[in-house]
């Protein structure tokens, strides 16, 4: 019983850390896209964003909300074919966020698409340590004994 | 793959597919929303006493660059400005920095008449600079004496921008305050619409009390803006107007009617922008 209540908190504590870590995603990505067009102050672009237009404000909501979304998303795909992971899908990601900016969209989400593919590699990158220790054997000569079951 | 997994997933792209679509449906919504090409900066000052009323006296600058002036002076006296008087205006504009003066002198035409300001050159840079005081020393001459010579306190305008548009037309960055309007943008998507009409007018109009929004006889047109498209589009004409009426002009509904008119006026294109304000500047120097 208290093993399962640790369990649900500790799940809470997951999504609001990833939600916070997508919100952050993308409220770098709108400062570096306001930013960049109005060549404006960090405080312009907290009114931008918060104060002058509900639009706005509700975009950023949902684009948060779709980060988050595609993050989650990455997390089960992960937990899918968590043993055949290897590093070829950072690799493809890092590709993703480096191509994205060669592609004719809104700076606003060739940014926010970098950074989302930047914190699902860390995540990937974390999880890969922690269950697949193998993958790192040319960091480690011996197997690392935390993480194992 | 488990079941409480497919389930997720499901779930997941069900909600992905949702918000994918909605942030498209809103996307252009958006771009129109938050990268505004809003002028350097826009300010405007009213003032008065007994004898006059001065309003619309504005700071501005735009890409074709900075301005002052343009602010109307209405004597609330009779025969307060006579034919053949000298008026001096001094602008006394004073920051935390400096204070700066702007001067014009006008010649009065006829008895009464209400007087507007030109344009000047502002050299001075004022954007990012908080306004301590301001205030117009006005100096009426007449048979080579002073008749009157005093100063009225400049107070600064909260301005709202007002922005319109529907899928192929948009007006940005109208202007106003809660008695004067600055006339705004007009872009378009549609590439040659310069050459297919020649020639346009936008009307300013603002609704009645009382009147219903969808009855266009319910709305009192009050200002416009006619000329030559391509004119239009570079931005290059701007109006301003002046609200007489009881109340405040940022009470009422506003919205624009666009007329586009071909060469030997053959076809009129005639079109609606309601247009909604946001609040730019609060402050007020009271």
């Amino acid at each position: 019983m208290n093993e399962q209540k640790r369990k649900k908190d500790f799940i809470t504590v997951y999504m609001l850390r990833n939600a916070f870590a997508t919100l952050i995603a993308t409220f770098f990505a709108f400062l570096l896209s306001l930013i960049h067009f109005y060549q404006c102050t960090f405080a312009e672009v907290l009114q931008r964003l918060f104060v002058y237009d509900i639009y706005t404000t509700l975009y950023f909501v949902l684009l948060w909300v779709f980060d988050y979304l595609i993050f989650e998303v990455s997390k089960i795909i992960y937990d899918i074919y968590e043993e055949k992971v290897t590093f070829l899908p950072c690799l493809f990601l890092i590709g993703i966020s480096i191509g994205i900016f060669f592609i004719p969209i809104l700076d606003l989400f060739q940014y926010n698409f970098c950074f989302l593919c930047l914190l699902i590699i860390l995540r990937m990158m974390k999880e890969m340590w922690k269950r697949t220790p193998e993958l790192f054997r040319w960091i480690h000569k011996k197997r690392p004994e935390t993480g194992l079951k | 793959m488990n079941k409480e997994m497919k389930r997720q997933l499901i779930l997941s792209g069900v909600l992905l597919c949702l918000l994918i679509s909605t942030l498209l449906l809103w996307y252009r919504n958006f771009i129109f929303h938050t990268y505004i090409n809003v002028a350097d900066y826009q300010y405007c000052f009213r003032g008065e006493n007994e004898s006059l009323l001065i309003d619309g006296y504005e700071f501005y600058e735009n890409k074709y660059g900075a301005e002052n002036g343009k602010a109307r002076i209405v004597p609330l006296s009779d025969m307060f400005f006579q034919k053949g008087d000298q008026v001096d205006l001094t602008f006394v504009l004073t920051t935390s920095q400096a204070t700066y003066e702007f001067k014009q002198t006008k010649k009065i035409q006829s008895d009464n008449e209400v007087l507007y300001l030109d344009e000047q050159d502002t050299q001075e840079r004022l954007s990012d600079q908080d306004f301590a005081h301001a205030q117009m020393n006005v100096k009426v001459m007449r048979d080579n004496g002073t008749v009157y010579d005093e100063s009225l306190e400049m107070k600064k305008q909260s301005l709202v921008v007002y922005n319109g548009g529907n899928k192929d037309y948009t007006i940005q960055e109208v202007y106003a305050s809660s008695s004067w309007l600055k006339t705004g943008l007009f872009s378009s998507t549609k590439k040659g619409i310069d050459q297919d009409y020649p020639t346009m007018t936008i009307d300013y109009l603002y609704l009645k009390d009382g009147g219903q929004e969808d009855n266009i006889n319910d709305y009192e047109r009050f200002a416009y803006i006619k000329g030559k498209t391509k004119d239009i589009l570079n931005g290059s004409l701007q109006e301003v107007a002046y609200y007489d009426e009881q109340g405040s002009l940022l009470d009422k509904n506003l919205c624009c009617v666009i007329t586009l008119i071909q060469e030997n006026e053959q076809d009129v294109y005639t079109f609606m922008i309601d247009l909604h304000g946001t609040i730019k500047a609060v402050e007020t120097h009271e």
